[in-house]
């Protein structure tokens, strides 16, 4: 066995030149530690002349690293072999001559035409496969849904749990705060008017109409939507959905399924409680700063505001739903490989939703406002 | 093989809860030999391990790594003690959000001052070396077989030229064919680069082929070790039993 000098101490490696027999010396420990210095120094002078000998008999250390920057400093001045290795030396200088390639041709990248052309296909293959996935689940589910017995209750059960009970705090903290600064910014400015009453007005249709639908969405988007993602995302990493297939069960009907149904349910119904929340910010800020009493207030959310705007509000919630868990269920199925792949796709799942769920918002003001309801 | 001693353990205690897994265990791993550590499940093979590579620290006992007591080292001389071991995890743990050769630089890029150039092709010798086509270098880990894996994690471990090379299982879940050619690769890369070699394996062709000696762990410490050839003949039941299996009889037999 080669024996080496065992100390931990380092010597810088480096090459003394005599020029009287055109000769480089190679000294010190040419190792990954050692060889720093070296390889700037190397790297940075442009010419050593012509018909040099290097000799390495000055070697102390070599290394896998050493023998590399030896083999290129003898690409670069020396045209014979080198001098004086010891033989261990020469095997490894050898092996690493060995193992050295063309390797330009393996990270050549596309240039840009290339990869927009890339990039549009991909853009392209993603959309097909959300309508795949989306036409797949519908047809696996419909023969369930139509059979209401064979649905996995307990699990819809579960679901609604999930995703509609405990998200009953925090939805109905931010939908009261909402409804406080819309009755405080709009009282404000209906004050200098002299219009404080119809605080009423603008409170009940922004919160019944718009505010609440889309901060449920988007609250339901950031908390469940994501864990659905991960939650499949993860299992598919782990094969766990494809033991599920092996098993002969449908990931469609045991996963998604009673995701969707569960949301359906329980998106109007979370749009529902901040409807009730917000109000509540609302009128108390109408009561207290702006001389609206409650009694004036409920009174006149009937006369003045029509039952429509709450039953639009009530009706995004689905479509919602609908949005977000086709979204949130994709990206889980579409995670591949690695850890990182998860993340990646939790991220598009929660940004994806919201973007649609705001889209959706739009198209349903123009659709509502056509329609005059 | 010289006899100096590279890896020593001095009556190393370890336990979990209530569970001793290992009680006042003594190991010596020679310079440029290959030793495997075997012992059935739950024997702490891998606990020893951990302890050798500096994951674990020992509450009782000492682990000695080229004659300096790293129990308790600062921080900087720990790093010096890391950037002298390679180690190969059991499943590769290779960063999934990295190229083969993304994650051989890795090492390069954070310990040296080389410039990129150099770091590059450093990386690529070593995934040659470790038997991988040059195409393998720009995959992801999950477009990698799990032949594939082993030997990227191994150019890894490599990455800093280590001295010591621990391997946690390097043949399992491999087909024979594989298993017998990085077997093959562990002897030359431990020739060529004069590496000390810990491993643990459960492979019976890779203990006839590849280790030196064989450090048998059982009541709760190293029982015997010894070249396998001596280790068959030994007179431990517990050693007796491992060996006289259908799956790890004497394979000079054969």
């Amino acid at each position: 066995m080669p024996t080496e000098p065992q100390t931990s101490r380092i010597e810088p490696a480096g090459f003394v030149h005599d020029s009287r027999d055109k000769v480089f010396r190679c000294t010190g420990d040419w190792t990954l530690q050692g060889i720093g210095q070296l390889e700037r120094r190397i790297s940075r002078s442009r010419d050593f002349g012509r018909e040099r000998i290097l000799d390495g008999s000055g070697i102390r250390r070599l290394d896998t690293a050493g023998a590399l920057l030896l083999e290129r400093l003898r690409g670069r001045i020396a045209e014979g072999p080198i001098r004086g290795l010891s033989d261990r030396h020469a095997a490894l200088l050898s092996m690493v001559a060995h193992y050295r390639g063309e390797d330009a041709a393996v990270f050549r990248r596309s240039g840009p035409l290339t990869r927009l052309g890339k990039g549009a296909i991909d853009g392209a293959t993603e959309l097909m496969a959300l309508f795949t996935f989306v036409g797949r689940v519908a047809a696996d589910s419909l023969p369930q849904v139509l059979l209401p017995a064979r649905l996995r209750w307990k699990q819809v059960f579960a679901e609604i749990e999930h995703a509609g009970v405990r998200a009953l705090p925090i939805l109905g903290m931010l939908a009261f705060l909402t409804g406080v600064v819309i009755a405080y910014q709009g009282g404000t400015a209906l004050e200098q008017y002299g219009a404080n009453i119809f605080i009423v007005d603008l409170l009940t249709i922004t919160m019944l109409r718009e505010m609440a639908p889309l901060i449920t969405a988007i609250i339901v988007a950031g908390r469940t939507g994501s864990a659905y993602t991960a939650q499949i995302g993860t299992m598919k990493i782990t094969q766990e959905i494809d033991a599920l297939r092996a098993l002969g069960m449908s990931p469609v009907n045991v996963l998604i399924l009673p995701k969707v149904l569960a949301l359906l349910l329980v998106l109007p119904l979370l749009t529902l409680f901040a409807d009730g929340f917000g109000m509540l910010g609302g009128i108390l800020v109408a009561d207290i700063m702006f001389g609206v009493g409650y009694q004036d207030f409920l009174q006149r959310v009937p006369a003045a505001v029509a039952a429509s705007h709450f039953w639009v509000g009530i009706a995004k919630g689905p479509v919602f739903a609908a949005l977000i868990v086709t979204v949130s269920c994709y990206q889980g199925f579409a995670v591949q490989g690695s850890t990182e792949s998860v993340g990646r796709s939790t991220t598009r799942s929660v940004v994806q939703s919201i973007f649609l769920v705001i889209v959706a918002d739009a198209v349903f003001s123009v659709l509502f406002n056509l329609a005059n309801l | 093989m010289s006899d100096e001693a590279v890896i020593r353990v001095n009556r190393l205690t370890t336990r979990f809860g209530d569970t001793v897994v290992h009680d006042g265990l003594d190991l010596e791993v020679r310079r440029g030999e290959i030793l495997a550590i075997v012992g059935g499940s739950g024997s702490g093979k891998t606990v020893l391990l951990r302890h050798m590579v500096l994951l674990d620290t020992p509450r009782v006992g000492t682990v000695e790594l080229f004659g300096e007591d790293c129990t308790n080292l600062g921080s900087g001389r720990l790093l010096v003690m890391r950037e002298r071991i390679g180690v190969m995890f059991q499943h590769g743990a290779l960063f999934t959000g990295l190229t083969v050769h993304e994650n051989v630089m890795l090492p390069l890029q954070e310990h040296t001052r080389l410039r990129r150039a150099m770091i590059r092709e450093l990386a690529m010798i070593r995934i040659r070396m470790a038997g991988l086509p040059a195409e393998a270098a720009v995959r992801y880990p999950n477009e990698l077989s799990g032949g594939m894996i082993k030997r990227a994690a191994l150019a890894r471990a490599l990455a800093l030229d280590p001295e010591l090379l621990f391997l946690d299982e390097p043949t399992s879940g491999l087909d024979p064919v594989s298993a017998a050619a990085f077997d093959d690769l562990i002897l030359e890369l431990k020739s060529l680069l004069g590496l000390t070699v810990v491993m643990i394996t459960h492979d019976p062709d890779t203990l006839w082929r590849t280790s030196d000696r064989i450090a048998f762990l059982a009541r709760k410490r190293v029982l015997e070790t010894a070249p396998v050839a001596e280790l068959v003949q030994s007179t431990q039941t517990e050693i007796q039993g491992y060996f006289a299996g259908p799956r790890t009889r004497d394979r000079r037999q054969d």
